[in-house]
């Protein structure tokens, strides 16, 4: 059922608001403990905003006219537990927050509430969103519903698996260097990561500043566009966010993608990546051949100096963000932050010091400019660039724990996209043949989200028909 | 590989009060990662500006449609360890 069938069942009297809610909520009992993906579950205050929005309809009787001002009348979906809710714990699934109650709505939770959707709860992640596989969440990691001893990826984990298992239609997440990616390309699900300026991250526990991009998980193309619609847009809030109308994102997104021009960079297939996503990257080219695109491969020069860029940057600005857990005016002690975050905070000090700063940090900004000026050169050339989202499988629980540098490189295929803050869609591409979902993304130029729905829309529709 | 001194020191900066096993672990992790991150070195950038942010905004001023948001001194008190008579304790900067 997506967003748009179940609204289609409300207008039609086939259920209740409240029933919905309530199946969801038996639902996620019943499967939670097992995948983790919920840290809190809201029931009552689902129920009672359900019993409200039911009353509006019943006095109304016109969902229709209702639905224009709360487009998500009714609708189920959960936040990354980063987001900050007001009066509900919010913990950025760290010990240093346990008991943390906000008292204010970050932005992209009140639009979200004020267009009618009805949170359920708030979902597991890595600590401070510190991560590429659940794995760093000291709530324990949540699991992938197609294996339950797989990682459904991070940071979004609790996101992906939320609306992988059908708990929800809609997650919110944040993504820095893979965080909605990563997690939408291990669960057959679908997200955006959308261009750096678009949502308003206010409200949001911040991890890297000038990477930062907040989003949502769905389960097919439509729905994303359809809740991006809510979320987007400028808010005073947020400085970085672009003024200007809010899109509709929808509008236009069955046009077909003949003549559209796809590149694939020659980077992204390197040797390295496991032959089942190597396979479907040919079979990805096929299909948009099919589709009328002109496919093409590009070049991306400097994608092998990415990682190191990545975890300069984004540990420099954790260190800065995550001073203000002073353990003072909110939170527990320092000592409460788990390992990853010491990690972090711990290299972003160094590359920031006295006699370093020019070395690392410096140096990093100078070597962004270039990974910047390669995506500027393709898209002369092509239109949207296709990549896998991650050279393997959903890697096993446990897998690379042990060595931090091992799990870094799991966002050598994505962080370059934050680097440049560009906006990059993933896609569901196919299964392995041990049925594991693997994932691509499709990745334009700033602000360019209509162009990749509509793509993405295309290459969904070409790949159910398989 | 970092020193002994200079681990110690970072976490001084950062405000982390580690151990001595996590000292030696973070150490160890921190300079393999910092070996890594050395091959930027194979870069020549002495001629290209550094970025910032990826948006073309520079300077941006609150605006007339700013509505100042503030949250009561309750509010604000809420999630603090201790307080008094509506302030938030903390420790002493200064020497007695």
């Amino acid at each position: 059922m997506t967003i748009f069938d179940y609204l289609e069942g409300l207008k039609k009297g086939e259920y209740s608001v409240t029933e919905q809610v309530k199946d969801r909520l038996k639902k996620i009992g019943k499967l939670n403990p097992e995948l983790n993906a919920f840290i809190t579950v809201t029931g009552d205050l689902a129920l009672a905003k359900a019993r409200k929005l039911e009353q509006e309809l019943s006095a109304s009787k016109d969902l229709e006219a209702l639905l224009k001002e709360k487009p998500l009348f009714g609708v189920p979906i959960a936040h990354k537990d980063i987001f900050s809710t007001k009066g509900v714990e919010t913990t950025a699934a760290s010990n240093i927050l346990q008991g943390y109650i906000p008292e204010y709505d970050a932005t992209v939770v009140r639009k979200l509430d004020e267009a009618g959707a009805i949170m359920l709860g708030k979902l597991n992640c890595d600590a401070f969103a510190h991560g590429a596989s659940g794995e760093n969440s000291d709530f324990g990691p949540a699991k992938n519903p197609y294996d339950k001893k797989r990682t459904p990826g991070g940071s979004s984990s609790g996101s992906a698996v939320a609306v992988a298992a059908d708990m929800v239609f809609a997650a919110t997440g944040t993504d820095t260097g893979s965080s909605l990616r990563n997690p939408a390309s291990f669960t057959n699900t679908v997200s955006m990561k959308n261009t750096y300026g678009l949502v308003s991250r206010f409200g949001v526990i911040a991890m890297s500043s000038s990477l930062d991009t907040v989003g949502h998980i769905t389960r097919t193309v439509k729905e994303n566009a359809y809740v991006l619609k809510v979320v987007a847009g400028y808010d005073p809030y947020d400085a970085i966010t672009r003024q200007g109308p809010s899109l509709d994102y929808l509008e236009g997104i069955e046009s077909n993608v003949n003549g559209l021009k796809v590149g694939f960079p020659k980077e992204y297939i390197v040797g390295g990546l496991d032959p089942q996503v190597k396979l479907t990257m040919h079979e990805v080219r096929k299909r948009f051949k099919k589709l009328g695109a002109e496919v093409m491969d590009i070049s991306l020069p400097h994608t092998e100096y990415a990682v190191a860029v990545y975890y300069i940057l984004m540990a420099s600005e954790v260190s800065s963000n995550l001073a203000r857990f002073d353990g003072i005016r909110f939170g527990h002690g320092r000592s409460k932050f788990g390992e990853e975050a010491q990690r972090r905070i711990m290299l972003g000090t160094y590359s920031l010091s006295a006699g370093f700063y020019d070395a690392y940090y410096l140096k990093a900004q100078k070597v962004r400019t270039l990974i910047i000026d390669d995506f500027i050169k393709a898209f002369k050339k092509v239109d949207v660039i296709a990549t896998p989202v991650f050279p393997d499988l959903p890697p096993l629980l446990g897998k690379n724990t042990d060595d931090p540098l091992k799990m870094y490189l799991m966002d050598v295929l994505t962080a370059p996209v934050n680097i440049a803050g560009l906006p990059a869609l993933a896609v569901p591409a196919g299964f392995s043949k041990e049925g594991l979902p693997i994932g691509i993304q499709l990745i334009g130029k700033h602000f360019d989200e209509k162009l990749l729905f509509r793509v993405g829309y295309s290459f969904e529709q070409e790949s159910k028909g398989e | 590989m970092l020193t002994t001194r200079e681990v110690c020191k970072i976490a001084q900066l950062a405000r982390l009060d580690l151990s001595q096993a996590k000292l030696k672990l973070y150490q160890k992790q921190l300079s393999r990662v910092l070996d890594y991150v050395n091959k930027l070195n194979e870069l020549n950038t002495s001629k290209v500006k550094p970025t910032l942010h990826p948006t073309p905004i520079t300077n941006r001023f609150r605006g007339k449609d700013y509505k100042s948001q503030t949250l009561s001194q309750e509010s604000a008190l809420k999630n603090a360890g201790e307080k008094q008579r509506g302030y938030i304790v903390t420790k002493g900067v200064f020497e007695k």
